[in-house]
């Protein structure tokens, strides 16, 4: 799928987290969501930006191989979308930066605790994998982006959060609302914050950002500020009346 | 062959057992199970041959001696079938002492070697699904695994609804408050 000057190849959407925000939702039991990715690379031609989605990309064990091959088809840009917990380990870290020079990684952090970060993704230990994943990233010399989805539970902790990135070798910063589809929409309570209440934070964490030399970006990404970013990608099928849940800072 | 053969002398019976049937270690066993109700010695009859003299402590040793030796055939076979499961048995074992210790922590992963044999090692269990590794009570329905060929799709499970466990394991089937869930 071409996304304005990005190509999106969606590897599926299994995924080792379980996000309370997921927009993708339902679509994680799987009907229907895998494309031929071997055809999908062949259409990549020089030059585009090519970024592979999940689910999770990094569950797949070929994927070395498809990040080689759009490599081979003068990709420009390569970007794996990923909760970076299989960077965790350092050969996997390695596998991945032979595979093309580049590549780029879109890491989701969802705190700056474990606590903060295990609960948005129900999954205990993920903070510390992802963590660690960032820091191999860094050790291979892997560029690397963070992106937080802004949550009830996060938005007063942005300001940490952009300087665990920044600690952990994150040279971008992506704040991304919650996208009003799938889990989010059902947990819409738990989940969405109050836009009057995020803006002074999301304020500070910008200005975080620029203290510490981090790039910084807000809301819809694809085709726009530092290219280590791929956006949203697939989604549970939206209901009527669905909007967005946080609107951008403007 | 195996000879018992009772000898009633004051009270005590005595037996002598064939070691090719009464193994030394299941008449020690026998002896064992009987130290509360009589008296024992153990000694060698002859090549291959055992010696039991009992005395039960109360009541008749030659009743005494015939459940001796019921005791001992049941300790001969038992020690036939733990020989035969030992592998089995010490597999258990093992695998019961490493789920215990739990899996392998991220400092582990510094002793790990760095290359391109490593590179797809997983000790902790990352590269799983969350669904293949957190719903046990569907994992026997065994979904394919992440290095499946495209177009099948890692870690589904058929009949798994995702949304609705993963909901109750997140939220505990309750409406949370934001405050309720505070950062440490």
């Amino acid at each position: 799928m071409l996304t304005g000057s990005m190509r999106v190849i969606t590897l599926g959407f299994s995924c080792n987290n379980a996000c309370v925000f997921c927009a993708q939702g339902e679509l994680r039991r799987g009907a229907g969501a895998v494309v031929d990715v071997a055809g999908a690379v062949e259409a990549v031609v020089a030059g585009d930006t090519v970024a592979f989605l999940g689910g999770e990309p990094t569950l797949w064990a070929d994927l070395p191989a498809w990040i080689r091959a759009a490599d081979g088809r003068g990709a420009g840009r390569i970007i794996v979308q990923t909760n970076g917990r299989r960077l965790a380990y350092r050969a996997f870290a390695q596998a991945l930066r032979e595979a093309s020079p580049r590549l780029a990684l879109d890491v989701s952090l969802q705190g700056s605790s474990a606590a903060m970060h295990d609960w948005h993704t129900a999954t205990a230990g993920s903070f510390a994998q992802t963590i660690q994943g960032l820091r191999n990233a860094r050790a291979e010399r892997l560029p690397a982006g963070v992106t937080v989805v802004v949550t009830r539970s996060n938005f007063r902790h942005l300001g940490e959060i952009v300087v665990l990135a920044h600690a952990a070798g994150a040279s971008a910063i992506h704040f991304a609302p919650v996208e009003p589809f799938g889990r989010a929409l059902r947990n819409r309570s738990l989940v969405v914050p109050a836009v009057e209440m995020v803006v002074p934070h999301l304020q500070r964490a910008v200005a975080e950002a620029r203290r510490l030399g981090l790039q910084s970006q807000i809301g819809d990404t694809a085709g726009a500020g530092p290219e280590l970013f791929a956006g949203t990608g697939a989604v549970e099928p939206p209901v009527a009346g669905g909007e967005r849940l946080v609107q951008e800072h403007p | 062959m195996s000879e018992t053969t009772m000898l009633y002398d004051e009270g005590w019976a005595s037996l002598e057992l064939d070691e090719e049937l009464y193994p030394r270690d299941a008449v020690q066993g026998a002896a064992y199970v009987f130290l509360d109700r009589s008296y024992l010695f153990l000694e060698r009859a002859g090549d291959r041959r055992l010696r039991v003299r009992l005395k039960a402590k109360t009541g008749d040793s030659a009743a005494l001696a015939g459940e001796f030796e019921n005791e001992a055939l049941a300790q001969a076979y038992r020690r036939r079938i733990a020989t035969s499961n030992r592998a089995f048995i010490e597999s258990i074992a093992a695998r019961a002492v490493a789920g215990a210790a739990g899996p392998p922590g991220l400092d582990d992963l510094l002793a790990m070697d760095i290359g391109a044999e490593t590179a797809f090692d997983d000790p902790l269990g990352i590269a799983m699904s969350w669904e293949e590794k957190y719903i046990k009570k569907k994992a026997d329905q065994a979904a394919p695994t992440a290095t499946a060929a495209p177009g099948v799709v890692p870690g589904v499970v058929p009949g798994v609804v995702p949304g609705a466990e993963i909901q109750d394991a997140v939220l505990g089937g309750d409406q949370v408050d934001q405050e309720e869930i505070k950062p440490r």
